[in-house]
């Protein structure tokens, strides 16, 4: 017998988000990408363990893409690229279970702020590389999110 | 209450001003908490109180809340600048290239609100979140504790820098020992003022006000 819950209806996750999301916007407006911006980050410590992920030597964007990866493998999306330019990291993800959430969203007045998978590679970023990181934007199209995010150093 | 003393209150209302450059001057206890006990005086929603005010003087602790606050400022300026929200927001489109210059370095490096340090009191208002309108109550009162001093000849400023960020706030609730079940609404930088800012232009009444249902003008007006 299946565990309960294993195979949950993707419909009712993404419906729920959704509106807790908008729960979350009515309450901050404009902040709440300042308040979203750790959700889901716990989330990473697990996958470093199951998927014996090791960050070891790798650059910011190899470390991120590491992260796309692992939430290749676990059918969170179907890929993901990463660039890094200057302080703007750059990802584009593809086919995420999360895409009709960005969708309705966008169809709504609400401006899109947060990103689950974006979520995990800022915070590996501030946690390994000690960076500070901000979100600047998500746009969506078609089956692709693109997400910018500006990292700090500061003295 | 006489309309005479209604025009006092108006006084202190109008005059109040941001103040971000303060004189070293200690700030008497007395005074601190004159202003604390009008903060305590503020409507609050089923009589919860759910307020806590932590004075912090310690300057390592104030240097500590100011870089938080400078690092908080200091993303979100950063970012507002990259993507021309700020130029937008700001209306400086029209202004003379220096003055842009120099006002967006000051943003985007954090200073505008890096300045909790200097102040020789910052009051931090916590809320008990396990009451239903922890951050209008805490308004309320901050907007008391903000009148009172005025009336005081003190100045303040209302920062929310260094807890609008989930990540700001943990580190501000780590620094301060909060416990879980509250957090943090906004810190008040409190001391004598060392500038006189001018007033920032407001909204005209007509803007801002409607009648009877959102957009509606009264009648008769254009």
């Amino acid at each position: 017998m299946s565990e309960r819950g294993s195979g949950i209806n993707k419909d009712w996750v993404n419906a729920v988000l959704y509106d807790l999301l908008k729960v979350v916007y009515d309450g901050f407006g404009g902040a709440s990408k300042f308040r979203c911006c750790i959700v889901g980050r716990g989330l990473l410590k697990d996958l470093v363990e199951k998927l014996n992920l090791d960050f070891s030597n790798l650059a910011i964007p190899e470390a991120a893409k590491r992260v796309l990866e692992a939430l290749k493998a676990i059918g969170v999306i179907g890929g993901g690229d990463v660039a890094l330019s200057d302080v703007v990291l750059d990802l584009r993800i593809h086919d995420c279970v999360h895409l009709p959430v960005q969708k309705r969203v966008k169809e709504s007045k609400m401006p899109s702020f947060v990103c689950l998978c974006a979520n995990l590679c800022l915070g590996l970023i501030e946690e390994r590389f000690g960076l500070d990181t901000e979100l600047i934007e998500i746009n969506q199209e078609g089956g692709t999110c693109h997400i910018r995010a500006m990292l700090f150093k500061w003295d | 209450m006489e309309a005479k003393e209604a025009e006092v209150v108006l006084k202190v209302i109008k005059e109040r001003r941001s103040i971000r450059k303060y004189k070293p001057d200690p700030v008497p206890d007395e005074l601190i908490l004159k202003c604390l006990e009008a903060a305590r005086w503020a409507p609050t929603g089923e009589d919860a109180q759910p307020w806590r005010f932590i004075i912090v003087k310690d300057p390592e602790t104030r240097r500590k809340i100011g870089e938080i606050a400078r690092r908080g400022s200091g993303r979100r300026f950063s970012v507002e600048l990259y993507t021309g929200k700020m130029i937008e927001r700001l209306g400086a489109h029209a202004w003379p290239e220096e003055k842009r210059r120099r006002v967006f370095e000051k943003l985007a490096s954090g200073k505008v609100s890096a300045f909790l340090a200097e102040a020789p009191v910052n009051i931090v208002v916590c809320a008990d979140k396990n009451t239903w309108d922890p951050r209008e109550d805490c308004s309320a009162a901050i907007q008391n504790i903000l009148l009172m001093a005025k009336a005081l000849g003190l100045g303040t400023c209302w920062v929310i820098a260094p807890c609008t960020d989930v990540r700001d706030e943990m580190r501000m609730k780590e620094l301060l020992n909060i416990p879980e079940e509250y957090k943090i609404v906004s810190v008040v930088a409190l001391g004598y003022p060392d500038e006189a800012p001018r007033p920032r232009p407001r909204k005209e009444l007509e803007e801002v006000v409607f009648y009877e249902r959102f957009g509606q003008k009264k009648e008769g007006a254009s």
